[in-house]
């Protein structure tokens, strides 16, 4: 299976086959999509880009080879490799795709989307493998997007914040796999997304639905290499907040609204 | 006897919205006020607090109803002020 | 109730709907919280559940249940950020097997009984043998909740056996304050973290334990600033892949390393002279050696620390000589700031006092003390553990405010304001942690003479350490009585005999006090689920029904209930009944009424309502003429402290020795109690990982947090794991002399001991390393060494 693995509503391992249906779902998305929403398991297309670009010769220490033992566990944790994967991945930065814009295919997006979070504002869990890679690996991929044939790394939407799997969980250690037991049953229900932004008039630019609070960079998600069916119809202006209002309806928490937002009125007294 | 003011808000579901109407008429211990958009004024008259708060916890629990408000409560004895 | 009344307020009660239709500021919102969004969604603000850093978050309240969490723009600790379990906090009021209902054990199994019948069997436990009574406690206390313990123990019962699960997490911290300030917690703030030059993370790993404050810290470097991380430990972690300098020392090395920079810059005549001339003093043991020991004189000082030489420090910790002199050359400049970090590494530890004080003098003798940036910054692990614990005083030989047991005049003033009859309190201190679980675990006939015990907000049957001597023992002493309040079915309530459902975080009023003397509020947001309760509510029930049964020390010298609370207009509210516990808020009288204990040491506290405005305020908050409340960042450094005295630029003004000087202690290296041979070749370390918070009773219910690190493991060094022929991921035996636990093996995990070290996170309740660990403690903290004892390792 190719995608992330657990939902908002909650799963426990007797809820495997909601798992499989759930895949079967996204491999379905992934059909109307035009691509495997997810990042995949493992690390397919690693061969091509292998093809792609040309590594440099280790010039210094030479690292030895892993043994079988360890390779379940795929260790990248040295800064020099993480240096070459960047420079490796740099070059696969490729040329802007067409966008696409339709709102089928933005509700398939945003499904998949939800896969990957407790609740609507959670930081998405690590949807592919990602243990014994460094947060400067993290940033070889998702610091700016990156399209390796039909799989998609997207940029971060806030500032580097380098301390990456602080809010990003990751999957749990293949080898672990069954260690865990069953899992806790939860109660819990978390608030959805919205489906989109409000608008003043039919044909008014929508509001910004979601707060702006660690989405710094709107293209992250709405460029041409974000999310099908959310990217924007116009990547050519760059001013997204001069059209789309920010929705203050209390969206962005913290903002209290309890203070009073005018000074006092005149006082009109009796003719 | 306690007495409540609340605010309902309704789903945006026309179908669902109208059901949640329904049984806001239909519920004696309940007066309809003025209403804004998908909001509602209402004023729940309950022999208890523990009543008025079991019809709040119903109100809720229908699919039209998206959020209920309490703006205002007059307990049950004079000396007991406030719920919480 | 008359039709006009009636009409009245119906009339009221509309207008004040319609009022509330539009615009947004309703009339039931508080100030502080927000209103409902077009979605539905409350937010209101809060303190994070997890551990010391006290970020606040933003909680998104439906329908009565919490279905968002954000990080709050406008806390300060956080900035909006938070770690991966606090995104996911809100998560853990909701696991499916919640305790709801009072649970009596009856033969193998448990009944359902009432929360009357409940407290009154508590009540009457109590009242057979109230001395032989204790009452176990938490860093995870709200403030009013632990001041309400502390009261009924202290005050009530005059039985001074209560002490909290703090007592394993910073009790060296705490007695390395005293020892060196003459009081407890840190003079500096997180600000430090955003002005040091160079971080010290002393046996430290922020990065999983304390990540938004390593955050602070390393997102420093994406916006072009330089900040050095010098990463002293056992073993390589995730903070150790930020760090610019990674330093390997043997267990115990600590002590060593900081003896050394001290004799480095005295050699090399780089200490700092007019601050230590000014401001420092100099203290070690005398023949019997005490928590705060004798002053000597800087000669006897710079003899006695003489002897740890670059070279000597060397053999000591197995950090190279060249190292030793790089980290006394770095104390020796006064033009970085440096900031040291330090938690469990050098709290759990034998030597725990001493090598606090160590780091403590280290910074003092160097002068990087006391401005932006120049700080020893000691972390908690729990969200309480300095407010409620160290603030409030829940262990065995204090009482609020820094006051203590064994003193006629602080017994005397807590008499007084708690209103009891003169002699109420007990002057002897009770039972600390370790010594409470043996009593209890030991039978009657032995002189074990706890019977009783209560544990709230806690879980002992997991975080103990050796719990072969301290806990398991339990199960088989039918006339010994355990009391269990908790959230969910833990290691500890499999032994409770009596299991009492408690309403968690959001699900009540409470207070909290972070690692940054930063008090926080927060309101109940949520009915809790089932007949769960509160714990101050219990201790109050539990106080009110030994009133009834005649227990003399619950009335006040008036005659008056202990915990007697009034309505706005002095008219007694019964708060030991549940349904009208939350008529009056009795967090904010509870809290109203602990705050006159707060002077004495100067760790001022504000009034309640001014934490309900704020993100928390760091003490000690003073009024200000115009009436405004000010806190304070630094402490005893004039620019920011009030207290300090005019024309002084630092003083520290409950100094030991009595003249605003702060003690630059000696002390001798001793070698770890256990230390690996030939039958248990390896050294054993023990932690948390991010994903879990200490036990993981919570965490393990949030289901990403569950996938992410679904069991406890032990990290062995691949060459090991060859030699001992096993594999990733293979089952393995980690025992020691106290007993044994089966765990997967882990070559390439999250952390990498170096070789002869393993290291395995305490957070599963299935697989408890704390079968294994040792209970030998540092003699002044009674803190326990969890990082260090000697294990071996066999194939399943």
């Amino acid at each position: 299976m190719t995608e992330a693995t657990y939902t908002a509503a909650g799963l426990d391992r007797r809820g495997r086959m909601l798992i499989l249906a759930g895949v079967f779902a996204l491999a379905v998305i992934g059909y109307f999509v035009g691509l495997r929403a997810g990042v995949p398991e493992g690390r397919p297309g690693m061969q091509d880009a292998a093809r792609a670009v040309e590594i440099a010769p280790p010039t210094e220490d030479v690292y030895a080879a892993m043994s079988y033992a360890d390779v379940g566990a795929g260790r990248l944790r040295s800064r020099r490799a993480s240096q070459t994967w960047e420079s490796m991945t740099a070059a696969l930065r490729a040329a802007e795709k067409k966008p696409v814009t339709d709102v089928a295919t933005r509700g398939l997006s945003l499904d998949v989307r939800a896969q990957r979070r407790a609740f609507n504002g959670a930081p998405p869990v690590i949807p592919h493998d990602s243990l014994g890679l460094d947060d400067k690996a993290c940033l070889a991929c998702h610091g700016k997007e990156l399209a390796i044939g039909d799989r998609v790394a997207r940029a971060l939407p806030h500032a580097h914040l380098i301390n990456c799997r602080q809010c990003h969980a990751p999957q749990g250690p293949a080898i672990f796999q069954d260690l865990g037991g069953l899992l806790a049953k939860s109660s819990w229900e978390g608030v959805a997304a919205p489906r989109e932004g409000p608008r003043a008039t039919p044909g008014a630019p929508p509001a910004v639905p979601h707060t702006l609070h660690m989405r710094d960079n709107c293209m992250a998600c709405h460029g041409s290499f974000g999310w099908p069916g959310m990217q924007t119809s116009h990547p050519e202006r760059s001013a997204c907040l001069q059209c789309h209002a920010p929705t203050h309806d209390r969206a962005h928490p913290g903002k209290s609204l309890a203070s009073e937002q005018f000074l006092p009125p005149p006082k009109i007294g009796q003719r | 006897m306690a007495v409540g003011g609340l605010v309902v808000s309704f789903s945006s579901d026309p179908a669902l919205r109208a059901a949640a109407e329904d049984l806001i008429r239909s519920e004696p211990r309940l007066e309809t006020g003025p209403g804004e958009g998908v909001r509602l004024a209402l004023v729940a008259t309950t022999d208890t607090l523990g009543e008025g708060h079991d019809l709040c916890q119903a109100l809720l629990a229908h699919p039209g109803v998206v959020n209920l408000e309490v703006a205002y409560v007059a307990p049950e004895e004079p000396h007991e002020t406030g719920v919480k | 109730m008359g039709t006009d009344r009636r009409t009245f307020l119906k009339q009221a009660a509309m207008a004040a709907a319609a009022a509330a239709l539009t615009p947004a500021p309703l009339a039931f919102a508080r100030e502080g919280a927000g209103a409902a969004a077009s979605d539905g969604v409350t937010w209101d603000k809060a303190p994070c559940r997890f551990c010391g850093t006290g970020c606040h978050v933003q909680v998104g309240v439906r329908k009565g249940r919490v279905v968002s969490i954000a990080g709050d723009t406008e806390a300060d600790v956080n900035k909006g950020l938070l770690c991966v379990k606090g995104y996911h906090v809100g998560m853990s009021l909701y696991g499916k097997d919640r305790l709801t209902e009072p649970l009596l054990r009856k033969g193998d199994g448990y009944v359902p009984i009432s929360w009357d019948a409940a407290i009154d069997v508590i009540a009457r436990r109590i009242m057979k043998a109230p001395e032989r009574f204790a009452f176990y406690g938490s860093g995870q206390w709200t403030i009013p909740e632990g001041y309400a313990a502390q009261k009924l123990m202290k005050g009530g019962l005059g039985n001074n056996h209560i002490d909290p699960n703090a007592r394993l997490c910073m009790a060296s911290a705490v007695t390395g304050f005293i020892a060196t300030y003459g009081v407890d917690e840190p003079a500096g703030c997180y600000q430090d973290l955003d002005e040091c030059d160079v971080l010290i993370t002393w046996g430290n790993n922020p990065a999983e334990m304390h990540p938004v404050l390593f955050s602070r810290v390393i997102d420093r470097r994406s916006k072009g600033e330089t900040v050095r991380i010098i990463d002293i430990g056992t073993r390589r972690t995730r903070t150790t892949d930020q760090a610019d300098e990674y330093l390997e020392m043997e267990p115990h090395g600590d002590v060593a390393i900081a003896l050394g920079i001290l004799n480095y810059l005295r050699v090399n005549d780089a200490w700092d002279k007019e601050f230590v001339e000014k401001h420092c003093a100099f203290r070690g043991h005398g023949a019997k050696p005490t928590l705060k020991g004798e002053a000597i004189s800087f000669e006897e000082w710079t003899e006695r620390i003489a002897k740890y030489t670059p070279e000597h420090v060397e053999k000591l910790s197995g950090i190279s000589a060249e190292k030793i002199k790089m980290l006394g050359a770095l104390f020796a400049d006064r033009n970085v700031r440096i900031t040291s970090l330090w938690c469990m590494g050098m709290n759990q530890h034998t030597m725990g006092t001493a090598i606090n004080t160590l780091v403590h003098g280290v910074h003092l003798f160097s002068g990087h003390f006391g401005k932006p940036g120049d700080s020893p910054t000691s972390l908690t692990g729990q969200p309480s553990a300095c407010g409620t614990v160290r603030e409030v005083g829940t262990l065995a030989h204090a009482l609020p405010g820094g006051r203590l047991v064994a003193k006629d005049v602080h017994r005397k003033q807590c008499e007084d304001l708690w209103q009891l009859k003169p002699g109420s309190i007990n002057p002897k201190p009770g039972y600390h942690t370790v010594k409470m679980w043996e009593q209890f675990t030991k039978p009657a006939a032995d002189g074990g003479d706890v019977d009783t015990l209560f544990v709230q907000v806690t879980n002992p049957g997991q975080t103990l350490p050796n719990l072969n001597h301290l806990f398991n023992d339990k199960a088989t002493m039918k006339e010994k009585f355990l009391i269990v309040s908790d959230c969910y079915p833990t290691a500890t309530t499999r032994l409770a005999d009596l299991i009492l459902p408690a309403a968690m975080w959001v699900e009540k009023n409470g207070v909290y006090g972070n690692s940054e003397r930063r008090t926080q509020q927060w309101f109940k947001m949520v009915e809790p689920p089932g007949q769960a309760r509160d714990d101050t509510w219990m201790t109050i029930a539990i106080a009110h029904r030994l009133m009834e049964l005649g227990h003399p020390g619950m009335k006040r010298r008036d005659g008056t209930f202990l915990f007697h609370t009034a309505d706005e207009n002095g008219k007694e509210v019964p708060v030991w009944k549940w349904e009208h516990y939350y008529d009056v808020n009795v967090d904010k009288a509870l809290f109203e009424e602990y705050r006159p204990f707060t002077r004495m040491k100067h760790k001022d506290i504000a009034p309640y309502d001014v934490y309900v405005k704020s993100r928390g305020l760091r003490w000690p908050v003073v009024r200000q003429k115009d009436g405004s409340w000010r806190e304070t960042r630094f402490r005893f450094s004039a620019f920011d402290d009030p207290y300090v005295k005019e024309g002084q630029d630092f003083e520290f003004y409950h100094s030991t020795s009595g003249d605003g000087r702060a003690q630059i202690w000696a002390h001798e290296y001793q070698p770890p109690p256990e230390v690996p041979d030939d039958e248990y070749p390896l050294w054993l370390c023990t932690g948390r990982v991010l994903e879990h918070w200490h036990t993981g009773t919570m965490t393990r219910r949030v289901e990403p947090l569950a996938r992410a690190m679904p069991t406890a493991y032990v990290e062995v060094h691949p060459e090991d794991a060859k030699q001992l022929g096993v594999r990733n991921g293979q089952m393995v035996i980690v025992e020691s002399r106290r007993g044994s636990t089966e765990l997967p093996v882990w070559t390439t995990g999250r952390g990498n001991p170096p070789r002869g070290t393993i290291f395995v996170p305490f957070f599963d309740e299935t697989r408890r390393i704390n079968d294994v660990t040792l209970h030998l403690h540092d003699p002044f903290s009674k803190q326990p060494d969890y990082k260090k004892c000697a294990a071996r390792i066999r194939k399943a």
